[in-house]
């Protein structure tokens, strides 16, 4: 056996994975090259490090919810669409534009700061740090509700799926012939150490 | 002659097919069943009856001096149905924490509502809409739904989207004082209180959720949600009472045992490492509490409840809070190698429901800990933000 042949053994050896043939082939190799010995010990000490690390500790959730978060921000098309040859000139035109408009920003000329104005094409991002002010008009609803307080005003952005909603629907658990709706346990508490008090 | 002949054997042939048609369904109308017109007549009847229901809060802090808003509104959404001109049943779920409550009917209308009361240990809430006349739908008087029953469930979902689902009662669940009927129908997120109605348009129940993931304590994931089509709801034989204690009394009492305990298991012999759940350990015991009264100690395994055995805690945490106060109840626990029965008399609980904690210290459901460390983190998030807008700023100077 040679030093790559044996090399590329030592995932197999490391997860016990070989053959006989092939174990007694990379220990005859070892005997008689010791960089490939060293090099394989250094792996598998590595692997033991990596090992012993501590694991941290994720909320359950978090896949799903960072996948859901993916999903909202990129909506792929179903389906891609031949290019129409005016998009390159649109898009020419539309670099050249936010060119000019740094250019003007930064040389101090023209209405003030962009940012300050209202753009209608903006993504619909929930506003993190300052009050929520709603933004869609109101639906031809007969009794509204009063705009009474800072709630009544966001009524009707529920729905933008970039705001904090949560469709209820709680989860139900089957044990032993029973079934009952699933306490979620407050924050903070292991299920293996939790008490309940009753 | 022929043709007159020929013309009055296709009449009787169409008369026997007909007549043997009318005989066919005649058992299965007799048998409680609903034909495809019946599900529309049903459903177009019971659908003004079923509403949206939004519940708000703010979470964050509002700004200060120093530090500007961090309030976010959140929206917990789900379904509700009328039980009375202006009432509207829904879970516990949906309104729990919340500070408004919205009420949207199928025709748009949206009104506000205020919470009459809920019940966390039934999942049970009561919302009152002012100035509302919806169409109530009639709580099912009969017979209680019975396995193989035809059910058709009513929500709404995303969007204010109406859901209806077509199914049968798979199984009624025997718990004690608690069970919920399983379905065959599906579910949708936001289908927390939706209705659910059997053969002549009545309500059976409310919507409580679909199947989770079975775990000793509540340790729930969102991506081990398993698919659809086991629903279940809470039969109106126990909404019912729950209802007009909440109405007339704004609260539902429930039996209190004093007692803090955790799931206990061993080891099974016949699959080893898989664990046997085999009572509610005795944790701690209220003083002057009924625990205390029927002689319960710390170590104490509690494996029976009034007949039934024990083997999670949270089960006996459930029957217990189902039971009223005044009850008389039977605790068979083990002390060292001996069984023990005794009787005790609940009393009135202190709390809207069993607590959870760590163990020792027993905290309020929304624990300080895990309310400072959402604070922690939005501290961070806020300095690192401030951090951004700082190195903004600088280089728009630049």
């Amino acid at each position: 056996m040679r030093c790559h042949e044996a090399r590329l053994l030592f995932t197999v050896l490391w997860d016990d994975e070989i053959t006989q043939a092939e174990k007694e082939g990379i220990e005859g190799h070892f005997a008689s090259c010791p960089s490939c010995r060293r090099e394989y010990d250094e792996y598998a000490r590595a692997l033991e490090l990596v090992a012993a690390l501590p694991r941290v500790e994720t909320s359950a959730d978090m896949v799903e919810a960072t996948l859901a978060r993916a999903r909202r921000s990129s909506t792929a098309p179903d389906h891609v669409t031949e290019r129409p040859a005016w998009v390159p000139a649109t898009a020419a035109a539309a670099l050249l534009i936010v060119v000019a408009a740094l250019v003007t920003h930064w040389t101090g000329v023209g209405p003030g700061p962009w940012v300050d104005r209202p753009v209608a094409s903006l993504p619909a991002t929930p506003p993190a740090t300052t009050t929520p002010v709603a933004t869609a008009p109101a639906p031809a609803s007969a009794t509204k509700a009063p705009a009474s307080g800072p709630v009544a005003t966001a009524a009707d952005s529920l729905f933008d799926p970039n705001q904090d909603v949560e469709f209820v629907l709680d989860p139900v658990t089957l044990r032993r012939g029973r079934a009952s709706v699933m306490q979620t346990l407050p924050a903070g508490v292991q299920a293996e150490r939790a008490v309940i008090s009753f | 002659m022929r043709t007159g002949l020929n013309r009055l054997g296709r009449a009787l042939l169409a008369t026997g097919v007909l007549a043997a048609f009318a005989a066919g369904s005649r058992p299965v109308a007799a048998q409680n069943s609903v034909s495809v017109m019946d599900v529309e007549t049903i459903v177009r009847a019971a659908r003004p009856s079923v509403v949206t229901v939004v519940a708000q809060r703010w979470t964050g802090q509002a700004a200060t001096a120093k530090r500007p808003a961090t309030r976010r509104l959140r929206s917990s959404i789900g379904s509700g149905v009328a039980i009375d001109a202006d009432v509207i049943l829904t879970t516990a779920s949906v309104v729990q924490r919340s500070e408004k409550v919205f009420v949207r009917s199928a025709d748009g209308v949206e009104r506000e509502g205020q919470v009459i009361g809920f019940d966390l240990v039934y999942n049970v809430a009561l919302i009152r809409t002012p100035g509302a006349r919806f169409q109530p739908l009639r709580f099912a008087n009969g017979r209680p739904p019975q396995e193989g029953d035809w059910v058709v469930a009513l929500g709404t979902s995303y969007r204010d989207q109406p859901t209806t689902s077509f199914g049968t009662v798979s199984v009624r669940y025997r718990e004690p004082r608690f069970g919920l009927i399983q379905l065959s129908n599906s579910v949708y997120p936001g289908n927390s209180g939706a209705a659910a109605l059997n053969s002549r348009g009545e309500l059976i129940g409310i919507v409580q959720g679909d199947l989770g993931v079975p775990d000793p304590a509540g340790r729930f994931s969102e991506s081990l949600r398993r698919p659809g089509g086991m629903s279940f709801v809470l039969p109106v034989e126990i909404a019912r009472p729950v209802c007009e204690k909440l109405r007339t009394e704004g609260r539902v009492p429930h039996g209190y045992l004093g007692v803090s305990t955790r799931s206990a298991s061993v080891e099974s012999e016949t699959e080893p490492g898989s664990p046997v759940p085999i009572g509610a350990l005795v944790e701690s015991v209220v003083p002057g509490a009924p625990a205390q009264k029927l002689g319960l100690k710390r170590g104490d395994l509690i494996v029976g409840f009034d007949g039934e055995r024990v083997e999670y805690a949270d089960q006996i945490a459930r029957w217990v809070a189902t039971a009223a106060p005044g009850t008389a109840v039977e605790i068979v626990y083990v002390r060292g190698q001996t069984p023990h029965t005794g009787r005790v008399t609940l009393t009135d609980s202190p709390n809207a429901a069993p607590v959870w904690a760590m163990g020792g210290a027993v905290a309020a459901p929304e624990s300080t800990s895990g309310q400072r460390r959402i604070a922690d983190l939005e501290r961070q998030i806020l300095e690192l933000s401030n951090e951004l807008q700082k190195l903004k700023s600088s280089s728009d100077r630049r």
